[in-house]
């Protein structure tokens, strides 16, 4: 995308999530990577990962409520580049009008509606994952999603 | 700070020694050549007295002149004028340091200081001047602008555990982290001394227990977190010594006739610590597969169809493309239409033809801004709305590529095991002990291992308490209308640590980060073209404070061992000159020897690097180090003198210097010039002046 | 001046900026008081004072206008 219109926007996230980042995550300061066992690179992977299965289940969005925390800018989701065109095609199946390219905010806002309700999925996916690895049982679900 | 000049008089080998460096920004190196004996060092030791004082120097360390004969008192003094930029200006200092010391005696007297700032209106005295020298050159920075090559090297051998401290030591100073430790603890102690002071007003019982289970806490946290910081420098003493005693196991197996069996089994280690190297590249390749397009593109399938769809209605509805104005602009350069019409502006119908297609370019140019977003996301889109899904493919391709190497590693270790077995068999005393010594310190470092992982999760429980016992903390006080102030007060305290503990992390691990980054690319420009480079990939310092190599396939190699005597050194210097100028310090850079054992290409790297990274360089050099980066000095070197040792008469110098005074001469020929008083014995100086250590 | 100062007056005023905003100005009054106790670490390393207590001060200092400023509506 030329420019990455959520660059001015926060990834907001529960605060019940924070945790779950620190395990999933392979940049967290002064930790070996593994991505075995902690299958995303970046807090915006894991949280785009948390829309795509939001929407892939069609679960409709609901914003975060109580605590949250900022789990990345939104600069952060310049790269790759097709993702915050993706995000814009999200913002406006939802909306039904294409005008909303025009509102960065209320498109962050379906994103993190979107990513809020995707995590209790994604993270029942991984937490019951028992004695496999992280990586390995959730690319399974995923296979089993999309082929569904 | 910039040093303009210095000079000794009775400071051992140096009497009436006066040096210039250079302060050009162009040509910011001064080279003081010097042979072995000729006053490098105590020049070095001279410089570090003069600017930091008598705590620069070892106590048993005498500065008078050994000419002196003993019970006489001698005279030390040292002058050095340097400038410091202030945010008035430039501002220039004249700093004096002398003692008298009487010859033979056991212990050095204190040395007096002046400071002076020299101003146009004449120089006005400084009081107070050991402060207001912190300020110009904090003593803790010390050995990191003032070293010599051999030292430098302590930071990469030895025992891993003072590598460590080394390292760190040198990293906090640098970045000023004493202090915001210091800010730390008195913040801390200001939160209990208001936990105390609400405790006396409130009198209630259930506040007086959270206090005291604070208190407790405070006091474990740091007991613990010491006892984690000593396991892991044990752990690391213990690795170390657990990889020495597994290669003298190696050494001791190829001794034997199991040579053959250790030199599989050494195959079978490597190839095994490619395959898990794979491995990890292939999780890493699988794991991306959950962040990449085709997941997107097949999870959100159904939205992107719907938000495909609306745009689709809008092309339809003319709005889209928004690319029609320089279509339109483009058409209007020809003669005629894409019709097939005339668009010629003196033909009736082309004229009217043309201020048609200018009006629906007017039309265009109306459309607004957001058309032309919606333009672009439409034009975007079609990567993500067109096209096949093969999310699938590439599971498949990633997940077997990965349990293929899963396999070949542990069908690896399974013959590593075997070849152990059999070799466990063969009977050997140097060997049996050999192992048993490696299982020994394997055993020791699990057992540590396992000890640090507890502490680690005390420490964290410890905090996550301490967390809910300050909150609980404040709800009691908050209660009381007593109260309230002091639970606002906690509040405050509670925030002020965090941001200052915050930085503190901060700091360690993203400034540790940027030393540890510049030093690999100083490093690697170093080592540029050497033989080593083949085998050496990136230097970088870790988290708990290892500077450390990796060769190719991401294989961990031990600097003191796997790497040559000039990529150690160009190593300790690529630390020394990140850690310099990654702290924004401007200081000179003063190293006593950096060229030993290097030659040719890395000598010269090394040169070229360390003058671009300091602000004022200043090198010491034998004539030896200079062979070779004459042309490199002559472009970067402001200043050049030569000390000669007139005691080296007649074995290596040519020409009678006249005395034989313990004192250095010093002459104003360069790195590649030589006169009555410098010029040394070896035919065709300097080149293979044979210097006798 | 030595070491590395705006980078490390930087850092703490990214971390108070990213503290709660407890009251209206709260953080602001954080980053007063933090680069206070700053200039005062500085100080008392050539000059020993009595730093404790000074720090102590800035302390309550914010407690104060956390205190005044909460439940009057901000």
């Amino acid at each position: 995308m030329a420019e990455n219109p959520f660059a001015g926007q926060d990834v907001t996230v529960s605060d019940n999530y924070r945790t779950h980042f620190e395990t999933y995550v392979q940049r967290r300061e002064g930790k070996g990577a593994r991505p075995e066992h902690q299958p995303f690179d970046r807090n915006v992977d894991f949280w785009f990962a948390a829309i795509c299965v939001a929407v892939r289940n069609g679960i409709k969005p609901s914003p975060p409520t109580g605590k949250t925390y900022k789990a990345a800018e939104g600069v952060a989701l310049g790269s790759p580049e097709w993702r915050p065109t993706a995000l814009t095609l999200l913002a406006i199946a939802e909306n039904g009008d294409a005008s909303i390219v025009d509102r960065p905010g209320e498109m962050m806002r379906i994103a993190n509606a979107y990513a809020h309700v995707g995590f209790p999925e994604l993270l029942e996916i991984l937490e019951s994952r028992g004695g496999d690895t992280a990586l390995d049982h959730l690319s399974e679900a995923i296979e089993a999603m999309l082929t569904k | 700070m910039r040093l303009i000049k210095a000079r000794f008089d009775g400071f051992r080998l140096l009497d009436g020694a006066e040096f210039n460096f250079s302060v050009d920004k162009k040509k910011n190196v001064t080279v003081i050549r010097a042979a072995n004996e000729s006053g490098k060092t105590t020049l070095l030791s001279a410089l570090q007295w003069a600017l930091f004082g008598d705590e620069a120097l070892p106590s048993t360390y005498t500065t008078i002149s050994m000419d002196i004969p003993e019970g006489m008192v001698g005279t030390t003094t040292a002058e050095v004028t340097y400038e410091v930029e202030t945010p008035k200006g430039t501002r220039r200092y004249r700093l004096v340091r002398s003692l008298s010391d009487r010859a033979g005696s056991s212990s050095r007297p204190k040395s007096s200081v002046a400071l002076e700032e020299i101003k146009p209106t004449g120089n006005d005295s400084v009081p107070n001047v050991e402060s207001y020298l912190g300020q110009h050159m904090p003593a803790d920075l010390r050995e990191v602008f003032f070293t010599d090559g051999d030292r430098a090297l302590s930071f990469i051998e030895g025992r891993r555990g003072d590598q460590q401290k080394r390292v760190r030591r040198a990293i906090e100073q640098l970045m000023g982290l004493p202090l915001l430790e210091a800010a730390l603890e008195h913040v801390k102690k200001a939160e209990r001394d208001i936990r105390a002071k609400a405790d006396n007003v409130s009198g209630s019982q259930q506040l007086s227990d959270v206090r005291a289970q604070l208190e407790a806490l405070d006091l474990a946290i740091p007991d613990n977190e010491a006892k984690l910081a000593a396991t892991t420098e044990e752990i690391a003493n213990l690795s170390d010594l657990y990889s020495r005693a597994d290669r003298t196991l190696q050494d001791a197996l190829k001794k034997g006739n199991r040579e053959e069996i250790a030199g599989d089994l050494q195959r079978i280690e490597k190839q095994r610590a490619a395959s898990e190297a794979r491995k990890r590249t292939a999780d890493l390749d699988q794991s991306r597969l959950l962040s990449g397009i085709d997941f997107a593109k097949g999870m959100m399938g159904e939205k992107l169809k719907a938000a495909g769809k609306v745009l689709d209605q809008l092309r339809k509805k003319g709005q889209i493309p928004n690319s029609t104005i320089p279509v339109l602009e483009e058409r209007l350069t020809h003669a005629d239409c894409i019709c097939g019409e005339s668009l010629d502006p003196n033909d009736r119908d082309g004229a009217r033809r043309r201020a048609h297609i200018l009006h629906l370019i007017e039309d265009s140019r109306a459309t607004d801004v957001l058309k032309s977003r919606i333009s672009t996301i439409y034009y975007e889109s079609r990567e993500l709305t067109n096209g096949k899904m093969a999310w699938h493919d590439q599971y498949v391709k990633a997940y077997s590529a990965r349990t293929r190497e899963q396999e070949t590693y542990e069908e690896l270790g399974r013959q590593a095991a075997e070849l152990e077995a059999r070799l466990s068999k063969i009977k050997d005393n140097d060997v049996q002990s050999a192992r048993e010594m490696r299982d020994t310190y394997l055993q020791q470092l699990t057992s540590k291992r396992e000890q640090a992982t507890r502490l680690d999760v005390t420490v964290r429980n410890l905090r996550q308490q301490r967390g809910e016992r300050a909150k609980e903390m404040e709800t009691l006080l908050a209660r009381e209308t007593k109260g309230r102030k002091f639970a606002a007060e906690l509040s405050a305290a509670g925030d002020l640590r965090k941001i200052v503990e915050q930085t503190l992390v901060t700091m360690k691990t993203r400034e540790v980060d940027a030393v540890s980054r510049h030093m690999n690319e100083l490093f690697l420009q170093m080592i540029g073209a050497d033989p080593d480079r083949a085998m050496i990939r990136r230097a970088a310092i870790t988290t708990d404070f290892n500077i450390i190599v990796y060769g190719r396939n991401e294989r961990l190699l031990d600097p003191s061992q796997d790497l040559n005597g000039a990529s150690r050194r160009a190593l300790t210097i690529a630390f020394i000159l990140a850690l310099t100028q990654v702290s924004g310090v401007e200081a000179p850079n003063v190293i006593d020897t950096p060229l030993g054992m290097m030659t040719g290409f890395v000598k010269r790297e090394v040169v070229k690097v360390a003058a671009s990274s300091s602000s004022q360089l200043i090198l010491l050099l034998t004539p030896d180090e200079i062979n070779g980066c004459e042309d490199i000095l002559d472009q970067v070197a402001g200043e050049v003198v030569t000390m000669t040792n007139p005691a080296h008469y007649p074995v290596m110098l040519k020409h009678d210097p006249g005395t034989s005074d313990a004192r250095v001469l010093i002459c104003k020929c360069d790195h590649v010039s030589s006169c009555e008083i410098c010029e040394r014995n070896t035919p065709s100086t300097p080149k293979q002046v044979g210097e006798a250590a | 001046m030595a070491y590395k100062d705006e980078r490390v007056i930087s850092i703490l005023m990214e971390q108070a900026e990213a503290t709660e905003e407890r009251v209206l100005g709260y953080r602001d009054e954080l980053k007063h008081a933090v680069a206070d106790i700053i200039a005062l670490e500085r100080q008392n390393k050539f000059a020993k004072t009595n730093i404790a207590v000074k720090v102590g001060d800035i302390v309550s200092r914010v407690g104060t206008y956390l205190n005044k400023h909460t439940g009057t509506g901000s």
